[in-house]
């Protein structure tokens, strides 16, 4: 893979940093776009103008996904290979590489944005892209990591600067997360079911959702500081000897930290424990983090009066050492027992995102930019303007999460001098919380408004200069023709062990884990069913409208919990939900116990209009669910995927899904006739109708009557 | 309108602030050479960098770098890896900061394109990769030197094994994996019934093997040869308790029941391992300073054949009878011998500290050790130098060091009382449980070693001993080892050499004659100040010193030259000026020891007159108050001795013993005779035997390389009030290790009599255990001397 | 829960992984000069144009 360009001395490839630097902001702008009309439609629920692909269950993964993997990924690319080169002086490995993996990443990206707003979804948090998306990300990640490795081999300088260790270490726990998490089978197109189901799905997939937070937007921006900070105050790491250090502890404890996403569920409470212990020792390795990095600005602090990038990243150092203390304390069990479902956790992530990603984003921006085109940033005063927006917005936007967080939390959980909830109807909860969704409506929007006005500057920026080719330093190039074995060796080493650490995982998980978990499979509760061909459809419509993001399916352990929503959720409940959907957030009531708790009726209303049902509530309207038909076609696929992990269908169901489908449809067709609703059995709202009719209604006997 | 002061000029190189009238933009000679050479090489953005650079003062001008060359000197610190690529590895003075390596780098780089030059700024050295066919180790040395950064062996070649740094690492990753699968059993969930109760319990006996066989391995290589030298050491119980209680754990996880302490394992092996890291982590910085000065140390002479008539270098301890000599000027004559041919001067200033030169010509005797003056002379030696007094001098002095290593220090006696204590307790309540129920007494007996941990002497006294060396090296005094800082915590009385100790090296002058012409005094004075930038004579110093720092218009110098041990001479105006002796100026009487004349014509005369070292009343007075006895051993005359002792109130207490006129060994006797606790501060060579028979020995700044080797502090700082601080800081740490102490005991006989009573699980002594070390370690980290 | 052996191996072959490159870096001198690149990193500018 000669380099292209390779005529005249070597310079250093910034078209990479470039391209990547104007994907960052372009896809930042979208995402926080959608984010922005998400926002709108809690606090306004028409904002979606009845159409299927903006409701807010389509909407929230595009803006989860792009702010996570267009805007901080792309941001850590430029970064990445901005600063990669520059530490090993050397061009990277191969142009053509470069570009591979930029195109590809954007086709990525646009790929995702399209299925899930057509609602082609795996129903997993961050991990919402169905299966050809997720072969094409690994396939990328791939070609990134023989490009990044391959810099980082034929590098001139011996020491690898801790920065670098910083992108290994991300790259390599993404690979592997990314692997893990998404091992599922496909029956469609466009459609999937996860290996692991129920229990060991929701652990998977929150061991995946945490490190995935830590190792891309917690690590690889670790890495970016400790390049780009220094560079901007002009003054070495405040101590290289502790970077190391929290480096390596960082590394060794922070893939044990994920269970703290499932504290009081069905999940077994010493692994909650564990999750919690080992949330609080992060503490100390993240703090080292913050420390380093405020501390390398002392003698500069002066300059940050007038000079916007030192202004972005004392705005994300503070905000990183703030949201790495609210994240442990969330994780203790009283704490969490408040904080669990509510806005708090947005108001957590959003201090992270807005606070530490996007200020190390826009700082590196605003210094990478006049770099880059070799000229002077267009204005400074627009850039301090987007600084004190940008941090208004965000203000806002945190203040009013914290607020409303406690607000539900303590609401749910207030009960009368007898013992009985005060307020029971959860709409009363929603509706005292629109006022805040408008304040945080507002603080978003201002914080998107912030961004354009960085677009502009650098566009600005980029239009007033002339990228100039520098060239690398190649003196003193510790890469003397490897003479012994062992440095020959070393040359390929590192490529050659992340690439077979990779093969391993892909080839042992694949084959071992689905075998190994179905064994298990032999149905120690009678109680739970598998769900009906009709049952299993509307499972999919649920999944595709995405009602995860408003609803959860998991009643936790505490007697308050159960006070309103009955008798909590047991772990073999969830024995046949592949895809488990025990969600993360509580905008719309907990549905776990809501079979058979209002007629058929009542749901067809409901989901026509739900101000129908419940005045003033702000979920969506469905109509669609009306007029389209199911498309049987797959039925058959899936439970034939669905045979293959385990699930015992019987041979009559196998023979002929269809017709077990139609009659249990027509029984609620009846149900429905007698009230006066006439509706044809392949409607999406009778399957929809089923599932809902089947959520917890299998508790073993003994417990039930609790 | 921010008004920036007008900075006073500072010298193009070094940043030092210069005299306003100064012409030449240099502070010293030594600095306009390395930027003569940055700016030849095209270098100019060094000057833009920042960087930390002091003053050279012309130490770059004079430095001989043909030993480079030869063979025998390359031998310690070059690896010839085939026959056109060598590697060299190097120290380099002054390395402070990377534009100091950014220069030496590509200074290199431009002038030998093949070479290949790695600095490494944490350890001040160079690793040098070159074509010796192509380019001459002394070249690439002298373009080093020139820059600022004087290259000298550094003998480890080969780096040091970094098996340390990851048994620490594989031991935090063992620890840190024990405790997740520990941490349900530390919740108090039963796990018992569940499927991971056994997994979790193998999985972590076998990392508990690894940390314990691997990371632990030192504890028992260090008790196998504690044993086999039949000597407590205080590495034994933990070596045990380790192995008694893994093996009990492996036991209970094999059978399937039983309480296990790997993790209690994994966390002493961790916190002691990672103690001693940090405590050798100090003590390398501290002795670094110290290493790279000690390999400066010229170790060879100039052998003459009398065929070819050529020279070549020999190793001094080969030197046998009568081989020819080569003695340049600042030589020392290795062994007695006669001159051949050649007449110059030669000073006894190291055998006996008089300073005055005494002229030798052919077929005059030389003795061993004599300093050679002005110009080389060809000798005979008439022995080898191995029966040479100095090589009898540098004998004895290694000698007795050696044997002063065998006494044990306090934290060793006591360690060695805690380790027999505790071994004897957890043994005796084994035996009584032997009888009646084995596994309980096993239990308990382990539950006593591990509550009885080692922390106190394993950790605690390391961090004492580390935070000593450390706030040593911050008031600039190196504390050799352990035993130097015990010692001098308990020293009753300290004995001072006079010269180069007391009394400053440079002169203090007192103008005898001076011309009546008023305007001459002033261009003196002004000639004075100028001169101090040329050479570091301590007699051109003497003359800045007594010249007042009034400004004065600056004079041009011209062809400056400097007769070693004579005097210097210049033009001035066009006018030619000498000073010096009166012999060197053309003077007959001898009524002064300096002269300065102007075309032979006397300008003045001054005569000597001992300065004191700088700091050493206040720091005579601070000692006098701490409760030591004060004494003055010198080589020189009586009289000059009570004059001194009177200037610093020395004779007042009787007890103090001044005497002078006293030979090396009469200085050793004295002090073996004076009680136990005696220190000897000192610089010179004829200090090195009692600097070594003296209970603590402390070298000054300035002291002779052999001094330096032979004493266990070296003071970094020219005045002696760092000699009161090392005082203070060895005390504190006294009282620091015997808080520690007793803190362990008592914290180790309350956990033996819970253990032996049995109320005290394991568990829970695992759990106290850490507490007990991070209060060891806050009293053995936190303290300061007042 | 048999996933929860699947992840603390997955994690357990993660850490182990990392403790490897570890013990590479501590072999290759990655430890030892840790004070030149806290301050070579800002001088990769100078390169450009000298």
């Amino acid at each position: 893979m000669a380099n292209l360009a390779n005529a005249g001395p070597e310079v250093y490839d910034d078209r990479a940093a470039r391209l990547f630097l104007w994907a960052t902001l372009l896809w930042g702008i979208v995402g926080m776009s959608v984010g922005a009309l998400a926002a709108l439609q809690l606090a306004f629920w028409p904002a979606n103008g009845g159409i299927s692909w903006l409701t807010f269950g389509r909407i929230r993964p595009i803006h989860t996904d792009a702010m996570v993997f267009a805007f901080a990924g792309n941001a850590v690319f430029a970064g990445m290979y901005y600063s990669l080169q520059r530490l090993c002086k050397k061009r990277l490995f191969s142009d053509f590489l470069t570009s591979l993996h930029f195109w590809g990443w954007q086709a990525i990206i646009a790929a995702t944005a399209v299925t899930l707003a057509l609602g082609m979804t795996q129903g997993k948090e961050y991990a919402e892209m169905e299966w050809p998306i997720d072969l094409a990300i690994a396939v990328i990640w791939v070609v990134m990591c023989i490009n990044v490795f391959g810099t980082i081999a034929k590098r001139r300088v011996e020491h690898l600067y801790v920065a670098i260790w910083f992108y290994i270490a991300s790259i390599i726990t993404i690979a592997v997360l990314h692997i893990v998490n998404n091992l599922a089978i496909p029956v469609g197109a466009f459609k999937s079911y996860s290996i692991y189901s129920g229990v060991q799905d929701a652990l998977v997939q929150w061991w995946y959702g945490h490190n995935a937070v830590g190792f891309l937007l917690t690590t690889p921006f670790l890495g970016i500081m400790y390049y780009f900070l220094p560079k901007a105050v002009d003054k070495p790491v405040y101590s290289y000897r502790l970077s190391i250090l929290h480096f390596w502890a960082l590394i060794f404890v922070y893939i044990w930290a994920g269970p703290h996403h499932l504290l009081y569920t069905s999940l077994p409470e010493w692994a909650q424990s564990l999750g919690m212990v080992f949330s609080l020792v992060l503490i100390a390795p993240s703090w080292g983090g913050m420390i380093n990095g405020l501390l390398t600005m002392r003698g500069a602090w002066h300059k940050v009066r007038e000079e916007p990038v030192l202004k972005f990243y004392v705005l994300a150092l503070t905000f990183y050492g703030m949201a790495t203390l609210e994240g442990p304390l969330l994780s203790i069990k009283s704490l969490n027992l408040l904080s669990h479902y509510t806005d708090w956790t947005i108001a957590h992530v959003h201090g992270g995102a807005l606070g530490w990603l996007g200020g190390m984003v826009f700082g590196m921006a605003y210094w990478l930019a006049p770099k880059l085109w070799n000229t002077e940033l267009y204005s400074k005063k627009l850039a301090n303007m987007h600084f004190w927006i940008a941090t208004i917005g965000l203000l806002l936007y945190v203040s009013s999460m914290w607020t409303a967080g406690i607000t539900q939390g303590l609401m749910w959980m207030a009960t009368t001098e007898e013992g009985l909830l005060k307020y029971p109807n959860f709409l009363e909860t929603v509706l005292a919380l629109i006022p805040l969704y408008w304040v945080r409506m507002i603080g978003g929007t201002m914080y998107l408004a912030g961004s354009v006005l960085c677009v502009y500057n650098i566009y600005k920026t980029a239009k007033a200069g002339q990228p100039v080719d520098i060239e690398v330093d190649t003196s003193n190039d510790r890469h003397v023709a490897p003479r012994t074995f062992h440095e020959r060796l070393e040359g390929k080493a590192f490529p050659l062990t992340a690439l077979a650490l990779v093969a391993v995982l892909i080839g042992g998980i694949v084959e071992f884990v689905p075998a190994f978990l179905l064994e298990t499979k032999v149905p120690t509760v009678t109680a739970t069913t598998p769900y009906t061909p009709l049952e299993l459809q509307g499972r999919d419509i649920y999944i595709r409208e995405g009602c995860y993001n408003c609803h959860s399916q998991m009643v936790r352990t505490h007697h308050k919990e159960e006070l309103r929503y009955g008798p909590h959720s047991k772990d073999y409940e969830f024995l046949y939900d592949f895809n488990f959907q025990w969600g993360s957030k509580r905008t719309g009531p907990d549905l776990h116990r809501v079979g058979k708790k209002y007629p058929d009726l009542w749901h067809y209303r409901h989901m026509l209009d739900p101000r129908l049902t419940s005045p003033g509530s702000i979920m969506p309207s469905y109509p669609w669910l009306f007029d389209s038909k199911v498309d049987t076609s797959l039925l058959a696929a899936k439970l034939n995927g669905l045979t293959k992990l385990g699930v015992p269908y019987k041979d009559s169901v196998l023979q002929d899904p269809v017709a077990a489908y139609n009659e249990q449809a027509d029984v609620i067709v009846a149900t429905l006739a007698a009230e006066g609703i006439t509706a044809t059995n392949d409607l999406e709202i009778i399957a929809m109708i089923a599932y809902l009719q089947k959520l917890g209604t299998e508790r073993a006997p003994d417990e039930a009557s609790h | 309108m921010v008004m920036h002061k007008l900075s006073p000029k500072t010298c193009r190189h070094c940043d030092t602030p210069l005299l306003p009238t100064d012409l030449s933009g240099f502070c010293c000679r030594g600095c306009e050479t390395a930027h003569g050479m940055i700016t030849s090489l095209g270098l100019g953005e060094y000057y833009k960098l920042e960087r930390k650079s002091e003053g050279l003062f012309g130490k770059n001008t004079n430095f001989d770098c043909s030993l480079f060359d030869s063979e025998e000197f390359q031998q310690q610190f070059v690896i010839k890896e085939s026959s056109d690529k060598h590697q060299a590895s190097l120290y380099l003075s002054d390395l402070n900061c990377y534009a100091c390596v950014w220069v030496c780098e590509k200074a290199i780089e431009k002038l030998y394109p093949g070479t290949k030059i790695l600095l490494n700024l944490a350890q001040g050295s160079a690793r040098l990769t070159y074509n010796p066919s192509q380019v001459q180790l002394s070249a690439i040395a002298k373009v080093l030197a020139d820059l600022g950064h004087e290259p000298s062996p550094n003998p480890q070649s080969e780096k040091p094994s970094n098996l340390p740094t990851i048994r620490v690492a594989v031991a935090f990753f063992c620890l840190m994996n024990i405790m997740l699968l520990a941490t349900a059993d530390y919740l108090s969930y039963d796990l018992d019934g569940s499927m991971f109760f056994h997994p979790f319990r193998f999985i972590s006996m076998v990392l508990a093997a690894v940390i314990v066989f691997f990371s632990g391995f030192s504890f028992f290589k260090n008790s196998w040869t504690a044993l086999k030298n039949r000597n407590i050491d205080v590495d034994i119980p933990i070596a045990l308790a380790i192995l008694l209680a893994f093996g009990l754990s492996s036991y209970n996880t094999i059978k399937l029941s039983g309480d296990i302490y790997f993790d209690s394992i994994a966390a002493i092996v961790f916190l002691l391992l990672s103690g001693r890291a940090l405590q050798k982590i100090a003590y390398d910085r501290c002795v670094r300073s110290f290493l790279m000065e000690k390999s400066q140390e010229v170790t060879f002479c100039r052998v003459i054949d009398e065929a070819t008539g050529d020279i070549s270098l020999l190793p001094n301890h080969q030197v046998k009878a009568n081989t020819t000599l080569r003695l340049l000027p600042g030589d020392l004559s290795l062994s007695r011998s006669i001159v051949l041919n050649g007449q110059s001067e030669i000073s006894l200033e190291f055998i006996n500290g008089e300073t005055e030169w005494i002229d030798v010509s052919e077929q005059d005797e030389i003795p061993s050790g004599a300093l050679v003056g002005s110009k080389p002379m060809t000798v005979v030696t008439q022995e080898s130098f191995n029966d040479s007094y100095l090589n009898y001098l540098q004998g004895t002095a290694d000698e007795l060091m050696i044997n002063k290593g065998q006494l044990l220090t306090l934290s060793d006696k006591m360690s060695r009382t805690l380790v027999i204590g505790i071994l004897s307790i957890s043994t005796l309540i084994f035996l009584s449980f032997l009888t009646t129920d084995p596994t309980e007494g096993l239990q308990r007996a382990i539950a006593t070693l591990l509550i009885a941990c080692p922390c106190a002497f394993g950790l605690g006294f390391p961090l004492t001993i580390a935070r000593a060396f450390q706030l040593g090296i911050k008031d600039s005094v190196i504390f050799k080892n352990q035993k130097a800082l015990e010692n001098l915590a308990k020293v009753k009385n300290i004995f001072f050499d006079k010269t180069g100790t007391l009394t400053s090296a440079v002169p203090k002058l007192k103008a005898g004659y001076l011309t009546e012409d008023f305007k001459h005094l002033e261009t003196l004075k002004g000639l004075c100040q100028q001169l101090v930038g040329y050479s570091q004579h301590h007699v051109i110093k003497g003359l800045a010193q007594w010249s007042d720092k009034s400004l004065r218009e600056i004079k041009v110098i011209s062809n400056f030259t400097e007769v070693f041990g004579q005097g210097v001479s210049f033009d001035c105006d066009g006018e030619p000026y000498r000073i010096g002796k009166s012999s060197f100026c053309g003077i007959d009487s001898d009524k002064f020891n300096i002269v300065v004349t102007k075309r032979g014509e006397i300008l003045a005369g001054f005569t000597y007159q001992e300065a004191l070292q700088n700091g050493s009343e206040a720091a005579i007075a601070k000692l006098k108050t701490m409760g030591l006895s004060l004494g003055v051993l010198s080589g020189d005359k009586n009289d000059r001795v009570d004059l001194l002792s009177k200037e610093l109130a020395l004779d007042t207490d009787q007890s103090n013993t001044i005497l002078g006129d006293l030979s090396p060994e009469d200085k050793a006797r004295l002090i073996a005779e004076s009680s136990a606790s005696a220190a000897m501060v000192g610089n010179g060579i004829n200090d090195s035997i009692a600097l070594a028979k003296a209970h603590v020995s402390v070298a000054v700044k300035h002291a002779n390389a052999l001094a330096q080797k032979s004493a266990d502090i070296c003071l970094k700082d020219e005045s002696l009030l760092s000699l009161v601080k090392a005082i203070q800081i060895a005390r504190e740490c006294r009282k620091a290790i015997i808080r520690a102490f007793s803190f362990a005991l008592a914290f180790n006989i309350s956990g033996v009599i819970l253990g032996a009573s049995g109320a005290l699980s394991p568990v829970v002594a695992a759990v106290l255990m850490p507490f007990s070390s991070l209060t060891v370690i806050l009293i053995a980290s936190r303290w300061r001397p007042q | 829960m048999i996933v929860i052996f699947m992840l603390i191996g997955i994690s357990f072959i993660l850490g182990a992984g990392a403790l490897v490159s570890f013990i590479w870096a501590a072999k290759s001198g990655q430890f030892d000069d840790l004070e030149r690149p806290a301050e070579e990193i800002l001088f990769d500018d100078f390169f450009g144009r000298s």
